[in-house]
């Protein structure tokens, strides 16, 4: 069977509009789901300090090490990503005059990032333990949200069911497994990566 | 500097506790808002009961009292934003388009401005004109949040401050941002234009005044100022009455300082016990009286 030139460019047109279908071989890719956003809060303070310990010696708490990627939809990590967190000490009070309990921290080439602290405590006005996020990638929007632990009290150990009890954490995936060890003492864990949209 | 806790305070029972509170009129009236919306005002000199009603419309989601405590916003769950006689809550104005249900709004301080900030969390900021009921203009920024709004007593121009602690400056006659004020590391409490429209205060959960000037955008910072939910300004500008609850732990003690803007220097303070809502205005150059609730307890203070 011959073609002409016609069939030619049809049939090329035809297999192109296939490898964009189907990129990479036929292995298509899912997209990520994005991380799902959650309010800035009045406590956010430009200018903390660049720190991956946030503990403050000679205060009591659970050690608490949190470590994640930030990431585009399709996996590739957003290196030199800034992350500002902050959080609440263990009493519940913000360090609103200082910077205690706040770091920025830089993505690294894999887009990982990793800092240690102590558990949060409760916020007066918040039912939920939580740590604030604000992530900047360029090109990116800004991305808010707040990270809770799948431990806390306020879910009564059924984080699917109550985490609405606190009517700012709007989806379930914000809640976090946490891994707690006993090397020399307890310490906590939680696993948070963020994927950012455009 | 002095301590007026040597003037006993005006104590008011209220009937209900206490949601919101407002010194309005000149100093003369203290109005809190009660769960309903319920409205409740005393005379501020000898806390004699001037007015107490009730709205029956709509369920609310925010409300607000003009400045000279004649006018009540409010906004109800379907997108509706009525003004309100604030004597007996009969309807005065409706205000048209809003695009989404509002949580929070302001007056401009002679009340023909009403600014309306949606629910959502990003910044979208309507403003009215109050007599008619038109849209004036309108803002969208889905990268901010907002925490408060006031207006430069022209009408002109707003000021919005953000959560990121900066300061938006909005022309009304475009609904354009002219210039942000990135002078603040949180975000502000309380913002407002002096009457005569010379400063801009702005009140920063990390203790700190930012005081600018209008003409060049100078801007004065004042350390060491802890909270500040209620702020009036003198109306040459000179001064400031600030005014904090009790949080951050909740059982600090709530407390009103009266500041010379151009020294940083305090003239005058007291100490409130403990508050969960408070407000503060002028009642002249160097008076001002400060108003503190918590539950159903309201005291009134003069300082200067």
């Amino acid at each position: 069977m011959s073609l002409t030139r016609r069939e030619l460019v049809e049939a090329g047109l035809s297999l192109g509009v296939a490898l964009v279908a189907a990129p990479a071989l036929g292995e298509a890719v899912a997209p990520l789901p994005l991380t799902p956003e959650n309010e800035l809060g009045p406590f956010y303070k430009k200018g903390a300090p660049t720190s991956a310990n946030l503990i403050v010696p000679g205060e009591a708490g659970l050690p608490l090490v949190v470590s994640g990627k930030v990431l585009d939809p399709t996996g590739k990590p957003l290196s030199g990503a800034v992350v500002e967190v902050w959080h609440a000490d263990g009493k519940g009070i913000y360090d609103l005059e200082g910077y205690r309990y706040r770091s920025r921290l830089v993505a690294a080439a894999d887009g990982s990032y990793r800092f240690q602290t102590l558990m949060p405590g409760h916020y007066p006005e918040r039912v939920a333990q939580h740590i604030h996020y604000r992530v900047s990638a360029p090109g990116r929007r800004v991305f808010v949200t707040q990270l809770y632990f799948a431990t806390d009290p306020a879910f009564a150990g059924d984080p699917d069911h109550n985490f609405s009890k606190d009517p700012l954490v709007l989806d379930r995936r914000l809640v976090r497994p946490v891994t707690l060890e006993d090397s020399g003492g307890p310490r906590a864990a939680v696993t948070f990566d963020t994927v950012l949209g455009t | 500097m002095s301590d007026a806790g040597a003037v006993a305070p005006v104590r008011i029972e209220a009937p209900g506790p206490v949601r919101g509170i407002a010194v309005v009129d000149g100093g003369k009236r203290v109005t809190a808002r009660l769960a309903g919306p319920r409205l409740v005002s005393w005379s501020c000199a000898d806390g004699r009961l001037l007015t107490d009603v009730t709205y029956r419309g709509p369920a609310v989601t925010a409300g607000a009292l003009s400045a000279a405590g004649d006018r009540l916003a409010v906004g109800t769950g379907d997108g509706g934003v009525r003004v309100l006689d604030a004597s007996t809550l009969a309807v005065v104005a409706e205000m048209r388009r809003a695009p989404s249900p509002r949580g929070a709004f302001a007056f401009s301080a002679d009340g023909a401005l009403l600014a309306g900030f949606a629910q959502d969390s990003h910044l979208e900021l309507m403003v009215w004109k109050v007599d008619t009921g038109a849209p004036l203009v309108s803002f969208v920024d889905r990268a901010q949040e907002a925490g408060g709004i006031a207006f430069h007593p022209t009408g002109r121009s707003a000021a919005i401050a953000v959560l990121t602690g900066d300061v938006l400056l909005l022309d009304l006659a475009s609904g354009r941002p002219t210039r942000t004020l990135s002078d603040g590391r949180m975000a502000s409490e309380a913002l407002a234009f002096s009457p005569d429209g010379s400063a801009l205060v702005a009140a920063s959960f990390d203790a700190v005044l930012l005081a600018w000037d209008t003409g060049r955008w100078g801007v004065r910072r004042l350390e060491g100022l802890r909270g500040a939910n209620g702020l009036a300004l003198s109306p040459d500008g000179a001064r400031a009455a600030v005014s904090r609850t009790s949080y951050n732990p909740p059982d600090t003690p709530a407390e009103a300082r009266l500041v010379d803007l151009a020294t940083g220097r305090v003239l005058a303070s007291q100490q409130l016990g403990l508050a969960s809502t408070s407000a503060a205005a002028f009642v002249g150059p160097g008076r001002a009286r400060v108003a503190a609730a918590r539950g159903t307890s309201i005291a009134l203070w003069e300082i200067r």
